[in-house]
């Protein structure tokens, strides 16, 4: 009997193992204008986020905190230069780079269980745009991890302790 | 007058004769052309499998994920079968019979009447044989560890996919991840097969990409709710595009538009880059998406001469690195640099008289840009 219920939680363990291998990210709908930027809308979803492994300087940053600090960072160029180009009829490239000064961009990041909000700042180390999770948003997940987790913990403890029952 | 007929019959023949044996050859030369493509393909589909099956042989015991794969039109069955593993005899006969003595190899795709065998390292198999389905040009397995391996099955849900590996080199964290996106394709075999060629043909044959190919990964994303204006330029919405891209590894975007050349006779549109995406009007020549990739990786800027569009940009000439002040000062130790005027603006100087960044026809980017795209690549594994 206490090896079934060793086994049982090793179960619960490595469930919830497998489902945290999944990776949520944020994918932010961004407004730019004149320097400042604000979220306009965001979304939750499974996925990817860019590696950042180049990553420009000088340029803005975004920072990802929680109740204890910064627990993400990254800089990035806001992407308001737009290069169009074509050949015209000689087959020569022409066209050029507008600069946006009030345009909607986009930006992704990981997901984190803890996370309250997020800052960005511009180059010059200004904030120039925050945003506050709803709080509902962020322990949905966990909220309902745990829940699992006590679910099958106590149909597990009630599968043995039936199974004792009938064999006594 | 009847050898004067005779003469002109005779040189008709010859004519039609010569017609005849271009043609044949024409056709043989680009069926050979269409061969190479598949066989590239399939190289890269083997590659792709294997890479995924090794990288989820060392994630942790009871990790599961989905995996799509990009699978070439020539290719009608792709079957996974492990003769030094037990095996249903009745399961597929053909593929048992055929390979039940070949100990080396796991994985057989049909194409053109005969398997091409290949070998995935690290894979067990959860029904053996097993064939997947192949369903807009992908197939769907589902990869779980087991103690230092990977167990593969087909997927029953082909509906949810939303990422397909084209080419893939190793875990995305270290690699380059280039996501393609389609817009007014008719179908995915086309989108299949434009990404196929700007990969294989034109981007991964472009120096210095060309020598780092192992640095890429490539995905495609089938599925996309994106809307997109096509007048002058195309001009999308990028909360859409990135919400999409997303659901596969993403550093650098490629939106590819379709368009017909008529169309773009009709009504000439612009590809253009902003930020890491770069929107490809497929109608362009074909260079155009390795020049995007000049400004979204390299930030290179354009070295032809339009002062009309910059003069109203602020352009900064210091932020690129392919376009200074006489005497170019930036790239005099470069060999095969020198200093020529015209370089966005007209009073900036580029270093060479001709590159990809300046004209779409040329087949280099030239020894600073190469230096300058060397230097980010040599960030990736």
């Amino acid at each position: 009997m206490i090896r079934q219920a060793v086994y049982l939680m090793m179960a619960v363990v490595l469930l919830g193992g497998a489902l945290a291998a999944t990776q949520e990210v944020v994918v932010f709908k961004l407004h730019y204008d004149h320097g400042e930027v604000k979220v306009l809308n965001f979304t939750k979803k499974y996925g990817f986020t860019p590696d950042r492994r180049i990553q420009p300087d000088p340029g803005y940053m975004l920072r990802v905190l929680s109740d204890e600090g910064v627990i993400h960072e990254f800089r990035f160029k806001v992407p308001n230069e737009l290069i169009a180009e074509g050949t015209d009829e000689t087959g020569e490239l022409k066209g050029g780079k507008i600069v946006l000064e009030d345009m909607n961009f986009a930006l992704s990041i990981p997901h984190f269980d803890e996370m309250t909000s997020i800052e960005i700042y511009s180059e010059n180390d200004e904030v120039v745009g925050t945003y506050l999770f709803p709080s509902d948003d962020i322990t949905t997940i966990k909220s309902s991890l745990i829940g699992f987790i006590i679910i099958v913990t106590i149909v597990s403890i009630g599968f043995i302790f039936w199974r004792y029952k009938r064999r006594s | 007058m009847k050898k004067r007929g005779q003469a002109k019959t005779i040189t008709y023949i010859i004519i039609a004769i010569g017609l005849v044996v271009l043609i044949i050859f024409s056709l043989s030369s680009f069926q050979e052309l269409a061969s190479q493509q598949d066989d590239i393909q399939i190289v890269n589909l083997q590659k792709s499998i294997a890479t995924r099956v090794l990288q989820q042989s060392t994630r942790s015991k009871g990790t599961r994920m989905n995996a799509s794969f990009a699978v070439p039109s020539s290719v009608h069955q792709i079957c996974f079968f492990d003769s030094n593993q037990s095996f249903d005899n009745l399961r597929n006969p053909a593929i048992t019979s055929l390979f039940a003595d070949d100990e080396v190899n796991n994985l057989f795709l049909l194409s053109g009447g005969s398997y091409i065998p290949g070998r995935v390292e690290n894979m067990v198999l959860r029904k053996n044989p097993l064939c997947a389905k192949i369903i807009n040009n992908r197939i769907d397995l589902v990869l779980e560890t087991s103690q230092q391996q990977t167990v593969v099955d087909a997927s029953a849900d082909v509906e949810d996919v939303q990422c397909v590996s084209v080419l893939e080199h190793g875990p995305n964290e270290g690699k380059i991840d280039i996501v393609f996106l389609g817009y007014a394709f008719k179908d995915t075999d086309e989108f299949n097969e434009e990404v196929n060629r700007y990969m294989n043909n034109i981007l991964l044959e472009f120096k210095p990409f060309s020598d780092y190919i192992e640095k890429f990964n490539f995905y495609r994303v089938d599925d996309t709710n994106i809307s997109c204006d096509i007048s002058g330029y195309i001009a999308c919405d990028q909360y859409q595009l990135l919400k999409s891209a997303s659901n596969c590894p993403n550093d650098y975007i490629f939106l590819l538009v379709a368009r017909s050349k008529i169309a773009e006779f009709i009504k000439p549109v612009r590809s253009s880059a902003i930020g890491k995406i770069a929107k490809i009007n497929t109608a362009d020549k074909p260079f155009v998406l390795v020049h995007e990739f000049g400004h979204t990786f390299g930030d290179l800027a354009d070295e032809y001469v339009d002062d009309n569009y910059y003069t109203l940009s602020n352009f900064d000439v210091s932020k690129y690195p392919n376009c200074d002040s006489s005497p170019c000062d930036a790239w005099q130790t470069i060999n095969g640099s020198s200093c020529y005027q015209g370089c966005s603006l007209s009073r900036y100087f580029r270093p060479t008289e001709e590159s990809l960044m300046r004209s779409l026809s040329s087949p280099t980017f030239g020894p600073v840009n190469e230096r300058e795209l060397l230097k980010r690549l040599l960030h990736y594994d």
